[in-house]
């Protein structure tokens, strides 16, 4: 019988061994991001802290970032940001789910369709770093400014794509039945897709959205080039603005103390809202499937 | 008499006296793209009836469907040619507007289709696109609906609660209302119950054999007991041809073709 | 064409085999009376009334069988006729059956044997009897609508035939050519013949069932004397 015991044994072994390695690679994964959460924690929420200890720090979010040495916060990074999020959001939301339904309902094999399909992929897996120079090259250089524009439009070139991606499929995974019972009916084509279709799959292109955001908050390279900073609360975006990666990016590499410690609880503050709106993602992606 | 065994004919169909029929087909190719799928399909619908078409996977009888209201228009590449007259006029022609086309030809889909909003708004959504309707009128108008399919009585109290809580049968029953709101003359029906339990089913046939009284019901179905059950007329397609028509009772008792006859009796290839 | 679900052929095959057998037993009780009349043979007249119990089972079962047949197949079209026939056939070949019982039974109660020139176009009226029954048992075996056609065309030579032999006894009773019968014998052996003629009825009905099992078309107007 060894001869069916043998290959038995190997493949077995061959089994064991498999999962032995999945175990690791889970494992190495695993302990990376954990060290990457303690030290972000750690050292984040130590930034949250009033530097002499006693509770949280209320200069956090009311105060600008301050010159070296003096007290200070990340209040106009964090509408720096905020402003640029809404309204890269506003432009990427729109393009998106309008690209998205015109690949999805509208070019679906057709050879136009299958070019955009193809350029939006390309798109979706660019370097940001080339997003914020190719807005650099057209807006910041002709108009000679940073601008929070520019780095709204940047991001917003990084999050269309992830929208039209994602919209597109979760209509296609809409049944052909729903579109035909409401055509049947008489209904016009774009009648049936905004009554019909985008109320079917709000959940998913919503999710596609929400994913978008949390992509585009911790951007820091389109913005070196395009934002670029500014040390001053200011809702004027056609000025620099200041915005929490490039913050985190210049005082991170700092050498004060205060500088580090704020870089630390900007990037616990961008960690969590990611955390958070992508919880937030999956919660209406679950409805979504239940429904 | 004789009695002489004639070689049966390879197609046969029952041509209606004119005053009974209400939608007919003449001369019908349908190709997707390059592929023909119908060929030279003749044949005519009665009124207020039930006409069935049967046939293999595969065989046109949904496509026949689809061209009764225009569907396949939807879909680039996808082509009829030939003739479909409602009461005198040709619905294929370019000159008729497909919505008012599908406003006088509704359909009722294989898998249940609610639309993602509520009981009340599934069955006033095609109304909507066609009549400006006073809220009271559209309250009568979506409780004549549901009450026609036989829903009425099960969604009174929850008009606001969504559609797709329904059971699979309710859906249907629903998508039947949604279909009759619009006041159609002809309602195409393609397998409505081949997703639902035998119950379910038995209330869709009743329901659609009391909506016979004031529609021209087409039924496609896998089902050959409900064709025998529900129809007045049936048809049997194969490869695209319209076989046989006649008579259901005529057509399930005694086909008289043998490609019909090896269909109806399980005993195809 | 064989059906795609194979125990519907197993269950028809079973069906037309069942018929089949119930026919050529039938043809066999009518002959073996034919027999028994012409001979008096009282054995054989008994054995003939106990083997009409056979007949009767056979016709509850395929009654039982095409019953079951229509339930769990739900047959359609010519399907849909064969166990309908089935049941009305075996019914006809019953009453078959019993006929020849009939005859057996008058056999055994007659006073003594048939003078030959009065038993002999009796039997020849029922040899004629047996044999389209014969013929439209073998039509049925062979889906053979042509033969059960041509066995339906020819029912009014049968009745001919009997009105014949009715005449004949009649012209025998006037000239008491045969002393040897009794009065009660007369009466059977005109009742003899009303049965023979009866079984070419039943074989004709039998004929318009096999060509509507087949065709599925009625045989009208059936030819009359």
């Amino acid at each position: 019988m060894t001869a069916v015991a043998a290959p038995r044994l190997s493949r077995r072994l061959g089994e064991g061994a498999f999962l032995a390695f999945c175990w690791i690679a889970t494992l190495v994964a695993i302990v990376a991001l954990a060290a990457i959460l303690w030290s972000l924690l750690q050292q984040g929420i130590g930034g949250f802290l009033k530097p002499g200890g006693g509770g949280l720090d209320p200069n956090l979010f009311t105060r600008s970032t301050p010159a070296p040495g003096s007290e200070g916060g990340l209040l106009n990074a964090i509408v720096g940001s905020l402003m640029m999020c809404v309204a890269a959001m506003i432009g990427a939301v729109l393009i998106g789910f309008l690209a998205g339904t015109w690949l999805s309902e509208y070019a679906r094999e057709s050879h136009y369709g299958k070019v955009i399909r193809f350029l939006n992929d390309v798109l979706l897996s660019a370097p940001s770093i080339l997003v914020g120079l190719f807005i650099y090259e057209i807006l910041v250089a002709p108009l000679k400014g940073f601008s929070g524009f520019a780095g709204a439009v940047a991001l917003a070139l990084i999050a269309a794509p992830v929208i039209t991606r994602t919209t597109e499929d979760v209509l296609k995974l809409q049944p052909t039945a729903l579109r035909e019972a409401s055509v049947a009916l008489g209904a016009p084509v774009w009648k049936t897709i905004f009554d019909v279709i985008w109320k079917s799959a709000r959940g998913g292109m919503l999710t596609g959205a929400l994913l978008a955001f949390a992509r585009i908050s911790g951007e820091t390279a389109p913005l070196l080039f395009t934002s670029l900073n500014n040390q001053f609360l200011s809702f004027d975006m056609t000025k620099p603005t200041a915005n929490l990666p490039v913050v985190i990016f210049n005082f991170a590499l700092s050498a004060y103390d205060d500088w580090r410690r704020l870089a630390w609880a900007g990037a616990l503050l961008i960690a969590v809202t990611v955390l958070s709106v992508t919880v937030v993602a999956r919660i209406l992606a679950r409805e979504k499937a239940s429904a | 008499m004789n009695t002489q065994l004639e070689a049966p004919p390879e197609t046969a169909v029952l041509q209606l006296a004119p005053e009974v029929v209400k939608l007919q087909i003449r001369n019908l190719d349908f190709f997707y793209g390059q592929k023909q799928s119908l060929f030279d399909v003749t044949v005519s619908f009665a009124g207020n009836a039930v006409t069935a078409l049967i046939g293999p996977s595969g065989c046109g009888k949904s496509t026949l469907l689809r061209t009764l209201n225009r569907m396949y228009s939807l879909y680039p590449g996808q082509k009829a040619t030939g003739e479909v007259i409602l009461d005198g006029d040709n619905m294929l022609s370019p000159r008729v507007d497909v919505a008012t086309l599908r406003a006088r030809v509704g359909m009722v889909f294989q898998k249940p289709t609610p639309f993602p909003m509520s009981i009340y708004d599934n069955v006033a959504y095609g109304v909507r696109l066609y009549e400006k309707l006073s809220k009271a009128d559209m309250n009568d108008r979506v409780e004549e609906s549901l009450r026609r399919a036989a829903l009425w009585d099960e969604v009174k109290d929850k008009l606001k609660e969504s559609g797709l809580g329904l059971s699979g049968g309710q859906q249907q029953r629903l998508c039947v209302a949604r279909g009759i709101a619009v006041r159609p003359e002809v309602l195409l029906l393609d397998e409505p119950a081949s997703a639902l339990d035998p119950i379910s089913t038995a209330r869709l046939e009743e329901t659609i054999a009391e909506l016979k009284r004031d529609y021209t019901i087409v039924i496609v179905t896998h089902n050959m007991g409900q064709a025998a059950r529900l129809s007045d007329h049936t048809g049997f397609m194969y490869l695209g041809q319209l076989v046989e028509f006649g008579e259901t009772e005529q057509l399930f008792t005694n086909p008289v073709t043998s490609r019909c006859r090896d269909y109806i009796t399980g005993r195809f290839g | 064409m064989d059906h795609t679900l194979k125990a519907v052929d197993a269950d028809l095959g079973g069906l037309t085999h069942g018929i089949a057998a119930m026919g050529d037993l039938a043809v066999s009780q009518v002959r073996a009376s034919l027999d028994a009349f012409l001979g008096h043979d009282l054995d054989l007249a008994a054995k003939v009334v106990r083997g009409d119990d056979a007949l009767d089972i056979q016709d509850s079962e395929i009654e039982k069988a095409a019953v079951r047949f229509i339930a769990l197949r739900q047959p359609m079209a010519d399907d849909l006729r064969r166990p309908i026939a089935a049941m009305k056939i075996s019914m006809q070949l019953e009453r078959c059956g019993d006929l020849g019982k009939n005859i057996a039974k008058r056999v055994i109660r007659m006073d003594a044997a048939t003078s030959p020139d009065v038993a002999e176009p009796i039997a020849e009226l029922g040899r004629l009897s047996a044999d389209r029954l014969a013929a439209v048992v073998g039509a049925f075996r062979n889906g053979d609508a042509q033969g059960a056609y041509a066995v339906w065309l020819k029912d009014t030579e049968i009745d001919e035939r009997h009105e014949q032999v009715l005449a004949g006894i009649i012209a025998s009773l006037d000239g008491k050519k045969s002393a040897a019968q009794t009065a009660g014998d007369w009466a059977h052996l005109l009742f003899i013949a009303k049965n023979l003629e009866r079984i070419g009825d039943h074989a004709t009905n039998i004929a318009e069932l096999v060509h509507y099992q087949i065709t599925g078309r009625e045989l009208e107007d059936r030819p009359k004397l």
